[in-house]
């Protein structure tokens, strides 16, 4: 490794290792978040030559993959344990921990493709480019599917709050 | 505050708050200089072939795949079934015929094909595939259809899943539309809205991290329909330079390459290429386009395409008495907007069951035949405190094909503590087709825009149906927040579009 190859991944590193680390945290627990921090600059590293000039989004959408492979192993590993519990297999792996509990229920309805395009435009802020890039489509594609990824979320939501309000006393309806 | 902004903050609001604190950088070094790759396959380098292949000829497919290749199963799209009257329509039978044009795969196996699939609501979609005995598919490659090695036939119906790849025909039924360069799956899989979740190159024993597919399993692809008038494509790539006559009358062309050196392909349609090919239309008129600029009409002027709307739409023309009466007893689908202060709106919580309904029935003097215009209502009501929002309610209908005298309306819901009167008008309101991805999705947009932002002083949407005024009784006690709920609309098929809404 050369000296200016050394200061280039320390930079990348220094600028957006928190934000990949937040990342996976707000997706996994910290030892999850720090394994996949590390893998994903890992992955920088082997293909520096290819990191956009703009790499949040890329290094996101790495993540994004290095967590999903993660959840792949722990699922493997956990798959004798899971048939002998009482595992709720409906509950995707990825649904985050969040305390608006109707919200996390209706994002865990949703594809596994329209909440991380919600997630990386609503907690990462990205903007609909990023998230394109993050992604890996056209930013036409991307609007399209950010739309109806709201427009789902939100239909998810009336649903749950419907439940909800069958249960409660004197509700309408 | 509009839906999607309602969305949008309570998903921020939710958003975890988090100490981050990554590893030290010395930990990911030592890793770096144990010779880590931080997965267990790494993409190997390949030569960076371009093995072109295109066309514009009409060559039947190459006898060699054909006769090793079994069918399997066909491609299920996983979406409800389409509907001839309702989003992009149902296909054409006319146009479910795979085009001659076939383009050899630069690493070999069946060739590349496409079909123009024309649909009932005046929408064209583009669908690209490999081919075999005249028809269009994928390939059961990696993990795709467990690896069958089989191939699967798609139907036009693929073509409409997501809308992707239509785009609203011109005034004469012309095509415009361009997809890529973009990165592709060898097998297909990644082109087809419905299947690209399945795109896995990799086989049961290699591991699936980062990046799905080795760049031997990806393709570099373009394709299109550039209308009547295109006469040539010009195609420079890595160093290439060549002509591709447009094929037919729609002017279509497919280009297939072999994926350029550390090429790879997200899970979606659409990938953008790295160092993508330029291209560049030339049309019979000698005036010239690049792609994909060819859809910016500063930019681009393409010969042969007549995005006019045809003749305006008076008040004249759809004037009809408006029909509203309050009924205690409706059901429906999804809530209308409600405005809830100076510039924003919200969805107001959808309810189930029947309750106490306002039902706005109409004649349709002018049909609507596509996306690209509906009716709808706006109603004003006055502010009750127990009552949702500020007293303006939007709603509109899912734009189902109409013929010109057929009664619609709207049936919303109310909530019984929101009494007294409501005023209201029924509008028809319609936008100018374009090359943009087709679906409502733009036409709803714009209407909705200047309903729920007086602020922005924008006129009232859409040409005036109809006002009506009727009262709403008070029916007793406060029941809840919520002010509507659902809508349905009222046609003489509602029970079909209550089954596709629903």
């Amino acid at each position: 490794m050369s000296s200016d190859e050394l200061d280039t991944m320390a930079r990348l590193y220094e600028a957006h290792a928190d934000a990949v680390h937040a990342y996976a945290l707000r997706r996994s627990d910290r030892e999850t978040a720090d394994e996949v921090t590390a893998r994903v600059f890992l992955v920088a590293w082997r293909r520096r030559a290819s990191v956009p000039t703009e790499p949040l989004p890329w290094l996101y959408g790495v993540a994004r993959k290095v967590l999903a492979e993660e959840r792949r192993g722990a699922a493997r590993r956990g798959a004798l344990r899971e048939r002998i519990s009482s595992f709720d297999a409906r509950r995707p792996a990825e649904l985050p921990d969040i305390s608006d509990v109707e919200l996390a229920a209706a994002l865990g309805r949703l594809s596994s493709r329209d909440r991380e395009t919600l997630l990386l435009r609503y907690w990462e802020e990205l903007s609909p480019e990023q998230v394109a890039v993050a992604l890996g489509c056209s930013r036409a594609t991307l609007a399209v599917r950010l739309h109806r990824a709201r427009g789902r979320l939100r239909h998810a939501l009336a649903n749950g709050e419907r439940t909800d309000d069958t249960c409660a006393a004197g509700a309408e309806s | 505050m509009r839906p999607e902004n309602e969305i949008a903050e309570r998903l921020r609001a939710a958003r975890p708050r988090v100490q981050a604190s990554a590893p030290p950088f010395t930990a990911v070094l030592a890793r770096v200089e144990n010779g880590d790759t931080a997965g267990p396959r790494a993409l190997r380098p390949r030569r960076l072939a371009l093995l072109v292949a295109l066309v514009a000829l009409a060559v039947a497919a190459s006898a060699w795949g054909a006769s090793q290749l079994l069918t399997g199963s066909i491609v299920s799209t996983g979406f409800p079934p389409v509907s001839p009257i309702v989003g992009a329509g149902a296909p054409l039978p006319s146009s479910s015929t795979v085009l001659g044009l076939r383009v050899p795969d630069p690493v070999g196996g069946l060739p590349w094909g496409m079909r123009v699939v024309r649909t009932t609501r005046g929408e064209a979609c583009l669908q690209v595939g490999r081919v075999l005995d005249g028809k269009v598919g994928v390939l059961g490659t990696g993990y795709a259809f467990h690896h069958d090695g089989l191939f699967h036939t798609l139907s036009p119906e693929d073509a409409l899943v997501g809308a992707l790849q239509c785009v609203h025909v011109d005034a004469h039924g012309h095509v415009l539309d361009t997809q890529g360069p973009l990165t592709a799956s060898a097998d297909g899989l990644s082109l087809v809205e419905s299947m690209s979740e399945r795109v896995h190159c990799d086989l049961p024993d290699q591991h699936d991290w980062g990046f799905r597919c080795p760049a031997s399993q990806l393709r570099l692809m373009a394709f299109g329909a550039l209308g009547p008038d295109a006469k040539s494509l010009r195609v420079r790539f890595q160093g290439h330079s060549f002509a591709v006559k447009p094929y037919g009358p729609d002017g279509v062309y497919l280009l297939v390459f072999k994926a350029p050196k550390g090429t790879n392909v997200g899970p979606y349609f659409g990938a953008p290429a790295p160092n993508p090919a330029t291209m560049t239309v030339t049309f019979e008129n000698g005036s010239s386009c690049p792609l994909p600029s060819i859809n910016d009409p500063l930019l681009c002027q393409p010969e042969g395409i007549d995005y006019s709307s045809g003749p305006t739409i008076t008040a004249s023309a759809v004037a009809s008495p408006i029909h509203a009466s309050y009924s205690t007893d409706v059901s429906g689908g999804q809530p209308p907007d409600v405005v809830t202060g100076p510039g924003s709106s919200a969805s107001a919580p959808a309810r189930q069951g029947h309750g106490p309904g306002l039902v706005i029935a109409f004649t349709a003097r002018v049909g609507i035949r596509g996306p690209v215009s509906t009716y709808g209502v706006e109603i004003h009501r006055p502010v009750v405190p127990e009552c949702f929002g500020e007293g303006t309610l939007q709603a509109n209908t899912t734009s189902p094909t109409l013929s010109p005298g057929q009664r619609t309306g709207f049936v919303i819901r109310l909530q019984a503590a929101c009494h007294g009167r409501y005023s209201g008008r029924v509008f028809y309101f319609s936008i100018k087709p374009n090359s943009e991805p087709a679906g409502e999705e733009r036409l709803i947009n714009e209407m909705s825009a200047r309903l729920v932002k007086p602020a922005l002083h924008l006129p009232p949407p859409g040409v005036t149906v109809g006002y009506f005024t009727v009262e709403i009784p008070f029916t007793g006690a406060h029941d809840g927040p919520a002010e509507v709920s659902p809508r349905v609309t009222v046609t003489s098929s509602s029970a079909r579009l209550a089954r596709h809404q629903g």
